[in-house]
């Protein structure tokens, strides 16, 4: 190799720093005489400049947490599948608390569907509801019931329509007797097209997948904080109605209180406008279970 | 031959150990958190599948840098997300200055380019650019010598240059 080969070589090799402060020197000399290797060398720097990872993202509750994370839903994820009596049985048990407790706690014309908070203003703009203390009471209930049979490693429970699911930890939850709950509220063009209720745990995530009722589905992965103000980290998916695509992406970050309403923001696709809105509450377990066991 | 849960075992070291290399170049190619810890759980997901493949610790190491790094590439390419803030990536905040924003229709242009390069040529750049780390090191991960590195290096460079044709101008005129 001629010098020019061997100082475009070094320099991308090595770099300046791991050379020395002599290698450095006869470097920065050549690159002074030579102007073909100075632009090479400047080019190099541009696109290092470019491409370096200049913004240290950090995973959501610090990397202790996000290897644990990794772990709990890769490695011992699989083990999850050579239960699936279990899977069978918590579809079985979400079902049947959420009907009987609706029926139980709000009587026999109550409606158990999440539907039943959400209304449609008069120019038929569909509103979303705010979660009523029936409401919470119904989920805490129907949540702690399945957190009992899980030996409390539930983490989430997932109430919708024409879906229900739950998320459950390797190992049980610790927790200060708070749940929150989630209201999630799709519009397209201001029409109601999926609604579903989630009840997690303060500093949980939860991954589902909720049906709209134009064929599409929604796919919702949520992180909660474990302190107050709670902030909710969304991200939301439509999908094609056989999942294989994505038709729009939302994430959003939100600080929100007990009763609060809001919209989460909005996703503009060819197949329409899409709105997310959000009604959020806490709860606490204990009380509750005073409410519905007086 | 590796049980069951010898690979679970070395799931898990490899978690622990590089856990931050894999989110790292997730997270640089995707500016958004959340994604960047979804590609990594997938490539830990194919390092199971692909168990039967890989021989021992390093060459895992290196299979799955790959994977996290073709994974964030293919979900760049098909605009699954919207990385619209340079900043955090994460908190919806102010519009990121002027400056910013040519910095990241650079970036955004690069990353174009770089979805072009052949793997090997890609891993190289990515982990020598992207991540800083040093030539030998990155040797060591991808089980090849470091003339192999730096040859391969000048070739992705080479290969960068090549599909970014206005290049130049559109770095003159930004930086």
């Amino acid at each position: 190799m001629n010098s020019c080969e061997l100082v475009r070589a070094y320099f991308l090799e090595c770099d300046w720093p791991e050379g020395g402060p002599q290698r450095a020197a006869d470097m920065m000399a050549h690159l002074q005489t030579c102007p073909g290797c100075a632009a090479a060398a400047a080019e190099y720097s541009r696109m290092r400049a470019a491409l370096q990872n200049d913004i240290q993202g950090a995973p959501s509750g610090g990397w202790s947490a996000f290897e644990q994370r990794l772990i709990d839903k890769t490695v011992h994820r699989r083990h999850a599948t050579h239960w699936p009596w279990m899977a069978m049985a918590a579809s079985v048990l979400i079902a049947v608390s959420a009907y009987s407790l609706g029926r139980w706690t709000t009587g026999p014309t109550a409606s158990t569907s999440p539907l039943a908070g959400t209304q449609t203003s008069e120019t038929g703009h569909a509103m979303i509801g705010a979660l009523s203390q029936t409401d919470i009471d119904r989920h805490v209930k129907a949540f702690d019931e399945i957190s009992g049979v899980f030996e409390h490693r539930a983490a989430w429970l997932l109430v919708g329509d024409n879906t229900s699911d739950m998320g459950v930890s390797n190992r049980a939850i610790e927790h200060e007797h708070q749940v929150l709950l989630l209201r999630l509220t799709m519009l397209r063009s201001k029409k109601l097209i999926s609604t579903a209720d989630l009840v997690i745990l303060p500093g949980q995530a939860a991954s589902l997948t909720v049906p709209a009722d134009d064929n599409a589905s929604l796919r919702y992965r949520i992180r909660t904080s474990d302190d107050q103000p709670t902030r909710l980290m969304i991200s939301t998916q439509l999908l094609t109605p056989k999942g294989s695509e994505v038709l729009g992406a939302l994430e959003t970050t939100l600080q929100v209180e007990p009763g609060q309403k809001l919209s989460a923001g909005n996703m503009v696709t060819t197949a329409g406008d899409y709105e997310l809105q959000i009604a959020f509450g806490r709860s606490d377990t204990e009380q509750s279970d005073q409410r519905t066991n007086p | 031959m590796r049980t069951g849960s010898d690979w679970e075992r070395l799931l898990v070291e490899q978690i622990r150990q590089n856990g931050r290399l894999f989110f790292s170049l997730a997270h640089g190619l995707l500016r958004n958190s959340a994604a960047a810890e979804d590609v990594c759980q997938q490539a830990m997901l194919k390092g199971w599948e692909h168990r039967d493949q890989l021989l021992d610790a390093a060459s895992l190491r290196a299979w799955l840098c790959k994977v996290v790094v073709n994974e964030s590439l293919r979900i760049c390419r098909r605009g699954k997300l919207e990385r619209e803030s340079a900043g955090s990536g994460e908190l919806a905040g102010p519009s990121p200055p002027q400056e910013a924003h040519h910095q990241v229709d650079l970036r955004e242009s690069v990353t174009v380019a770089l979805d072009k390069l052949p793997d090997s040529l890609r891993e190289v750049v990515v982990l020598r650019l992207m991540e800083g780390i040093a030539g030998a090191e990155v040797a060591r991960m991808l089980g090849i010598t470091p003339v192999a590195v730096s040859r391969q290096l000048y070739q992705g460079i080479d290969r960068l240059r090549e599909h970014l044709v206005d290049w130049n101008t559109a770095v003159g005129e930004r930086i």
